[in-house]
């Protein structure tokens, strides 16, 4: 029997900033992770040491997005794609036996705007029901257009 | 001018209007066919092959943690009430938590299966197949359940074969007779199962782990698999007349009260390598 135990660590991870001092505008990037760390054992405590670790996304249960291995305390850590909300799933296996956690990941969990904005829009309408609405009110226009040059000719 | 142009634009703007908006036609003009009406979308459906799985353990033999070569002849499990579902969230077998389905699809009927039937490459045992929508099944249940008919009548699980060690031969018959019922999550495997498409085939598996019974004689003696394991010496205490043949009630008078201890904490029902959740059987499910 294994027992599991999971935990989220926020870590950030900014990247080096380039400076340039001869009257260069300087900016920087920041990305800001979320830390996802394993942690395997089972029932009695000892831990499941270089247990297999299988990492799947919400939109792919099929392939692999990561696979890996527990380090000698049984702990796996990774970074996961916070555009890809939902739950993740990661499998642990070792000799025969195995678990699953399922780790929801939010846009929530990220401060930067990007992520945030990308996975926070509140328009309703699909791209093709936006593109639809949009050629709709072009062909409006053009055909109140038509009609009154036609009026005009006839 | 301007004006008439308007005028005759609203009306125009008026009059189209209100023939798209579905006057109703004359009496005696022919009534206009009507726009076929959009039809629902068929379900998609597929089809869920249900499995019970004995591992190798059962299929070739193996060496129990006490040192006993094992071959079975017949492994009978009795199963019933077989249901697969789609949970979300995804249940936990090892938590407290109920499972929440928004589909579930059952098998029907009393299934009794020979876990070691077929050789040692033998698929795991087809119990039955049936349509299901499609989805992801991440999650099985099933009861096990005492055989009222064929060999194994009276057992919920029925072992059959031979332990062999230091050049002693014995026969066993071991019937176990607890009945209960399995929760499971998902299944856990080299492959992915239960992902159901439209016109497709899934497979799921009840997963027996019979090394969690005699323990592995490949692993360390210190192994999580070993230290939880009643091995097979309790079993070849019981033996009268050179072979093993026992039931529950023998079990019962004749393992030590840590053995059966031992016994009552076993979990052999797995989905793979997943886990399951055991209750005692209630009437009805």
């Amino acid at each position: 029997m294994f027992r599991w135990m999971l935990s989220f660590a926020p870590l950030l991870l900014f990247m080096p900033t380039l400076a340039h001092a001869h009257g260069a505008r300087i900016e920087y990037v920041a990305n800001e992770a979320v830390v996802v760390t394993i942690t395997a054992t089972y029932d009695s405590g000892t831990p499941m040491r270089d247990a297999q670790v299988i990492i799947y996304t919400p939109s792919d249960p099929v392939n692999a997005w990561l696979t890996g291995m527990t380090d000698h305390a049984g702990v796996f850590q990774f970074v996961p794609d916070v555009t890809q909300a939902g739950q993740w799933e990661v499998v642990v296996r070792q000799a025969g036996h195995g678990g699953t956690v399922y780790v929801p990941i939010s846009a929530d969990q990220v401060s930067g705007a990007a992520t945030v904005q990308a996975q926070g829009s509140s328009n309703p309408m699909s791209p093709m029901q936006t593109a639809l609405m949009g050629a709709s009110v072009v062909w409006g226009f053009v055909g109140t257009a038509l009609y009154f040059s036609r009026r005009r000719t006839a | 001018m301007i004006t008439s142009r308007w005028v005759s634009a609203v009306l125009g703007v008026v009059l189209f209007l209100g023939a798209c908006g579905g006057t109703p036609a004359a009496p005696d003009t022919p009534a206009p066919l009507a726009a076929p009406s959009p039809q629902p979308a068929p379900p998609s459906v597929g089809t869920l092959e249900v499995r019970a799985n004995g591992e190798d353990f059962v299929r070739e033999g193996f060496v129990t943690k006490d040192g006993w070569a094992i071959q079975f002849d017949h492994v009978y499990v009795t199963l019933t009430n077989l249901t697969a579902h789609q949970t979300n969230p995804p249940f936990d077998a090892l938590s407290n938590s109920r499972l929440e389905a928004q589909v579930s699809v059952s098998l029907a009927g009393v299934h009794t299966v020979d876990l070691a039937e077929g050789d040692a490459d033998a698929e795991p045992i087809l119990i039955g197949t049936t349509p299901a929508p499609a989805g992801r099944y991440n999650a099985l249940s099933w009861d096990m359940i005492k055989a009222t008919s064929g060999a194994a009548q009276g057992a919920v699980l029925m072992l059959v074969g031979t332990a062999s060690k230091d050049g002693t031969d014995l026969p066993f018959t071991i019937r176990l007779e607890q009945e209960s019922s399995e929760t499971c999550g998902d299944f856990i495997g080299d492959e992915r199962k239960g992902i159901l498409e439209d016109g497709g085939i899934a497979q799921l598996e009840a997963t027996f782990h019979f090394d969690h019974l005699f323990g592995d004689g490949d692993a360390a003696p210190d192994d999580e698999i070993n230290t939880g394991a009643l091995g097979f010496e309790p079993f070849a205490r019981l033996a009268r007349n050179g072979r093993v043949d026992v039931d529950q009630e023998a079990i019962q008078a004749g393992f030590s009260a840590a053995e059966l201890a031992l016994l009552e904490e076993l979990h052999l029902p797995h989905v793979g390598e997943g886990h399951c959740r055991t209750d005692a059987r209630t009437a009805g499910r």
